[in-house]
């Protein structure tokens, strides 16, 4: 069998008060796990667990040697609005722990980053202001600032909150791009299960209120029988070309 | 304009008052586009009390010692070395993750306004020559001021020249420098410790009004038009530099208070380039 490349053994997890205990997950390279949850059921936590962020309160975190390099694309509310950032400028930032003491981008790192910037189709807005773009184009860019450290694990916290459809459609086909062509490893945090199952091969159903904390293949945890024994409430799914939706079952009138 | 000092006449008074107030405003104005942009404007303030604290605990330990200046010990308390002493010592507070918000600067601000005049009572020097050690007078300053001062100023610039990309992707965002494996609190102590050197040491050169408002002015003008961060840092250090220069200046020629010209030339230059910039906008 092959060594995870992350690990989490009987961990507790949480930042001053254990939000979840017990969490025994292993992430193996080229999978793609979905971390499905309300708001606040400790996704973002568990996910920081795993990068690394966070150490755990209790039981080990392991990580492969020689150790992955990650990347983390935060939800945008995140990162700081007002900085004098081309979209550029941004991206380069990806590059930082490349780049030795007192040195600025070399050209390989600006080709780089350029590069991204065409996978995510932004080259055209490279010397913008990035405090200027819409939200979708914020997205994309921050995905090119992942992408451009060359990352074994992406990780993805909500990257279609606040998305039109189209938005929505457009990232969530580019990680699934991401996923089967170039094999990247991928963990991303959503609270809206049919968006996350639509991409994912894996999957973590977290929520620390009721102390779930189920993880697994996509295929064993995806049933209406399985999602229905969770949530204690009836679920449909419904499949439509790459798309699945994931809802509880209207009582009969 | 018969009322009016000599000013090139007289370059031996203010020559080193003028480098003092130049290499600070210049270094004070670099650092504000940080404090501005990570939105923690009230940490100079608190950084200057704090470091005030440190300089009345060296006058309390100079007289309950009983050293004179004269001693081979006397170095223990003085007021300079305490006051970045402690203002390096709360950088370290001030650097932790942001979870209270502004809660750990506005306690060590009134803590530290209350320690100054609650302590300094104890004080038994003329109480003139306290708030001159204290806050500065910025009309005057000794050769020792100037070297300090550029001394300061050379290890914030060469601390920043070696990190300034790791403390760009830190400030920006912090979830993802620490995932990139950056060692984030060490970076914010770098900075925050950057802050508290330059705030301690022009705080007594210049005064607390002018620390602080070269800290933050120019670096506001400066982000209303900076397109790039190089342009910031640039474009703020000029601004800081302009109005220690000329807010000195004005004070020399016209016999006004040193520290509030400047901050009113600063406070002129950032309305100027508000309006430039709504007027860009604008059209």
């Amino acid at each position: 069998m092959t060594q995870p490349l992350i690990e989490l053994r009987s961990a507790a997890i949480g930042y001053r008060t254990n939000l979840l205990t017990g969490v025994s997950l292993q992430v193996a390279r080229g999978d793609f796990w979905g971390f499905v949850g309300p708001n606040g059921a400790g996704k973002t936590t568990l996910v920081k667990t795993l990068l690394g962020v966070l150490a755990p309160r209790g039981g080990a975190r392991l990580v492969a040697e020689p150790r992955p390099r990650f990347a983390y694309v935060p939800q945008r509310h995140h990162v700081q609005p007002d900085f004098p950032l081309r979209v550029r400028d941004v991206v380069l930032l990806g590059r930082t722990d490349r780049l030795g003491l007192g040195r600025g981008p070399a050209p390989a790192d600006r080709q780089a980053a350029s590069a991204q910037l065409v996978r995510v189709d932004m080259q055209a807005r490279a010397d913008h202001p990035f405090s200027t773009l819409s939200s979708g184009q914020k997205q994309r860019v921050l995905l090119a600032r992942a992408l451009a450290a060359e990352p074994d694990v992406l990780v993805l916290d909500e990257p279609t909150e606040g998305l039109d459809l189209h938005g929505e459609a457009d990232i969530l086909r580019f990680l699934r791009s991401l996923h089967r062509d170039g094999g990247l490893t991928i963990l991303m945090v959503g609270h809206r299960m049919g968006e996350v199952v639509s991409v994912a091969d894996h999957l973590c159903l977290v929520n620390h209120a009721t102390g779930l904390f189920e993880c697994g293949p996509l295929a064993a945890l995806l049933t209406e029988e399985h999602l229905t024994a969770v949530f204690g409430q009836p679920v449909e799914i419904d499949r439509c070309a790459e798309r699945v939706n994931v809802h509880l079952r209207e009582p009969a009138p | 304009m018969s009322d009016t000092v000599p000013f090139w006449e007289n370059w031996h008074i203010w020559w080193e008052a003028m480098l003092v107030a130049l290499l600070g405003g210049a270094g004070l104005a670099y650092l504000g586009v940080w404090v501005a942009l990570k939105r923690v404007l009230y940490v100079p303030l608190a950084l200057s009390q704090v470091a005030a604290v440190g300089v009345v605990v060296a006058f309390l330990v100079e007289e309950a010692t009983g050293l004179e200046p004269t001693d081979a010990w006397h170095w223990l308390c003085e007021p300079a070395w305490i006051a970045l002493l402690f203002a390096l010592a709360s950088a370290f507070v001030f650097a932790r993750p942001r979870g209270e918000g502004d809660r750990p600067t506005v306690v060590a601000y009134l803590v530290g306004s209350a320690l100054v005049l609650g302590l300094g009572s104890f004080v038994r020097r003329d109480l003139h020559d306290v708030a001159g050690v204290l806050f500065g007078q910025a009309v005057l300053a000794h050769l020792s001021q100037v070297i300090t001062t550029a001394s300061a100023l050379a290890v914030v610039l060469a601390a920043h020249a070696l990190f300034h990309r790791r403390l760009l992707f830190a400030a920006h965002d912090p979830a993802a420098a620490e995932a990139a494996g950056l060692r984030i609190y060490r970076l914010e102590v770098l900075l925050y410790a950057g802050f508290a050197v330059m705030l301690s040491v022009t705080t007594r050169a210049l005064g607390a009004l002018p620390a602080f408002g070269l800290c933050v002015l120019p670096a506001l003008a400066a982000l209303r038009v900076a397109r790039s961060m190089a342009q910031a840092l640039a474009l703020a250090t000029a601004l800081g530099l302009l109005s220690a220069g000329l807010g000195y200046y004005l004070s020399f020629s016209f016999e006004l208070p040193a520290g509030a010209s400047m901050v009113l030339v600063a406070g002129a230059l950032l309305g100027a380039l508000a309006g430039a910039a709504r007027l860009r906008r604008g059209s």
